[in-house]
């Protein structure tokens, strides 16, 4: 190894030549301008670390992986280098405030949600916003085609294989690529940890040790843990949960997060702030070693701040909100903890009822109080879930049907049998108990800072 | 529901294919069609990559799995929206690839989709349908020399692979 970088979680990392050429590049050090937690720091105020600091991570971890399992599933050097590296890229295609600004085609305005207007037949025009792609291909684009990258790999081919790799694109390369998104998910292991305590809270604390000194590989090469750390391993998909309920879905970087996605939403509408119009529009941007460059966490601050002197109210009041850090109120919450197996419950919970009611009742609300709609907020984020889910049957019968991504859930070496089984198959294990289960969280929310009128806002919708 | 959800269902109800996520081979169904839908030109935004069952998308299922939990219902949103009349040519160049019994389907969408992918994303070599067969049968799709030649057809009449693009069936 040519040279060790000192890391706050996992310690010395060591580095090879072409990874030190890699890390040195511009495209890899955009990482630096890019939080991990996006405004999680406006809740957390030490939680700044970057997407850098996580990519080295997640090279110490695979580095960890390929020490235990790299003998056992055959792969030679030139593959443990490929592996290695494709850890190391496998978050270079991320967006501005990661997912905030990636998931922009998602975000869908407080008027649109309004179901009281006319209910006529729209024709969706499929063609009109080609969606933005999603950071694993942006991923792959930024891999193949920027030059420093390239050259630092050394040829294309390389490049692609290491893109492939991470975006599981090659047939050919399926099993090596079950390696990066395998059960272990080293993403996971290293961020859970990092965010953890970036945040200064205790929930993604997991015995990360403990788990990777346990890592076996089965005759047919599945990766998997060995029996004794299965407390270990339900410990770990546990964190994660615990960790969107405190940290992740924290109410006020939700808060901050929906009112910075629906400001940009309106600024792509209206071809304001040079937000990229649409999918093909980042696809050049990534092409572009100028713009690349550029599209840092940076980018969207420069939107907001220029969004101060606009002229629309609400586009205006969302941007004081994130730039002044004036955290939309919340209203009211709504949190269901749902069995997906069960349709009725599925569709009809404590958050379904609440958003029906918000897109019933907000129109009238915002004019009774003369607020405009756009002021009101509603934050969906996605459910939270213990294990990958692939059916909405109970996860005991799941097994006798394959599952969609079978690679991919957390696998236990039981005693007894050569071959791993998946953690929500093991009877003794509290996650197959949970597996069916997801929580859900709706959150509205208001751009007002009146406490009085705030106050009143909460009654009403409370009563409702 | 958002836009990109709303999206999926009305192609998948111009594709006459229910939007069911209970048994693998429902699940299996809409990843095909979606993947196909894009490449017949409707582009939804999603990103493929290769899993043990052919093509394959994460964003695609987490989409597919909120409209399930959306109470509304499918039914709303297919009665609500409409698709383009430019989306709906273009997926009707699917047409021949959906014909099939039921139970036939997700195979054969499976089979059409792999095909489509392997030769879209250059990963075989430009020597007949030989190769091809031999990857598919690495990954469990046991399929004739000749079932594969005419699927690429199929996908050439469709207009669905470029003409000058490399790919076994390139003359």
């Amino acid at each position: 190894m040519d040279r060790i970088v000192v890391d706050s979680i996992h310690g010395a990392i060591e580095l090879t030549e072409l990874e030190r050429r890699v890390i040195d590049t511009a495209s890899f050090q955009r990482l630096r301008h890019l939080k991990q937690l996006a405004l999680g720091h406006v809740t957390y105020p030490n939680a700044t670390h970057s997407r850098f600091a996580h990519s080295l991570g997640v090279l110490a971890v695979m580095s960890r992986v390929l020490r235990s399992a790299a003998g056992k599933l055959g792969l030679d050097e030139e593959q443990q280098q490929d592996l290695r590296l494709a850890a190391l890229l496998h978050d270079i295609g991320h967006y501005p405030y990661s997912h905030l600004m990636e998931r922009l085609d998602h975000t869908v305005l407080t008027e649109e949600r309004n179901r009281r207007s006319d209910r006529g037949t729209p024709k969706i025009d499929l063609r009109r916003v080609l969606p933005y792609p999603g950071h694993e291909e942006v991923g792959q684009l930024i891999v193949t085609q920027q030059d420093d990258l390239l050259d630092a790999i050394g040829d294309t081919a390389r490049a692609q294989r290491i893109a492939d790799l991470f975006t599981r694109g090659r047939a050919a390369d399926l099993q090596l690529s079950k390696l990066i998104h395998s059960s272990l998910d080293m993403d996971r292991l290293d961020y859970l940890i990092r965010d953890a305590r970036a945040a200064g809270v205790p929930y993604g604390e997991i015995d990360i040790n403990y788990l990777l000194n346990h890592v076996d590989v089965s005759p047919t090469r599945m990766v998997g843990i060995k029996y004794k750390a299965l407390p270990a391993a339900e410990q770990f998909l546990l964190a994660r949960y615990f960790m969107h309920r405190t940290v992740y879905y924290h109410k006020t970087t939700l808060a901050m997060e929906e009112a910075f996605r629906q400001l940009l939403r309106r600024c792509r509408d209206k071809g304001a702030y040079d937000v990229p119009r649409d999918g093909s529009a980042i696809r050049e941007l990534v092409a572009d070693r100028a713009g690349l460059s550029e599209f840092t966490d940076h980018f969207l601050v420069s939107v907001a701040r220029r969004a101060l002197e606009n002229d629309n109210d609400v586009i205006k009041r969302l941007a004081e909100a994130i730039v002044l850090r004036k955290p939309p109120k919340l209203l009211r919450e709504a949190v269901a903890l749902i069995d997906v197996t069960n349709e009725t419950e599925r569709k009809h919970n404590a958050c379904t009822s609440f958003l029906r009611t918000c897109e019933d009742r907000l129109e009238e609300l915002a004019q009774d109080h003369s607020l405009a709609l756009g002021l009101f907020l509603i934050a969906e984020p996605p459910d939270i879930q213990l294990e990958k889910r692939g059916a909405l049957i109970p996860a005991g019968e799941a097994g006798a049907q394959p599952s969609d991504k079978e690679d991919e859930l957390i696998k236990v070496f039981v005693p007894g049998k050569n071959e791993p089984r998946s953690l929500v198959d093991i009877p003794e294990s509290l996650i197959k108990h949970c597996a069916n289960r997801v929580a859900r969280i709706v959150r509205l929310y208001v751009v007002e800072y009146d406490q009085a009128k705030v106050q009143q806002l909460r009654d009403e919708v409370q009563a409702w | 529901m958002n836009r990109r959800q709303i999206a999926n269902l009305l192609v998948l109800q111009e594709l006459k294919i229910q939007p069911r996520l209970d048994l693998f081979r429902d699940r299996l169904v809409i990843q095909k069609a979606i993947y196909l839908a894009q490449a017949a030109g409707v582009d939804l935004g999603y990103y493929y990559g290769w899993y043990l069952h052919g093509p394959y998308c994460s964003s695609l299922t987490k989409d597919m799995f909120g409209a399930a939990m959306d109470p509304d219902g499918v039914e709303s949103v297919q009665e609500r929206y409409a698709l383009d009349q430019l989306s709906k040519q273009q997926l009707g160049r699917l047409g021949a690839l959906m014909q099939a019994e039921a139970e036939n389907l997700p195979r054969r969408l499976e089979f059409f989709a792999s095909v489509h992918y392997l030769i879209d994303r250059q990963q075989v070599p430009d020597d007949g349908p030989k190769t091809l067969r031999q990857r598919l049968k690495a990954f469990d799709k046991d399929f004739s020399e000749v079932e594969v030649q005419n699927a690429i057809k199929t996908l050439r009449d469709a207009n669905l692979l470029k003409p000058a693009q490399r790919g076994p069936n390139r003359s």
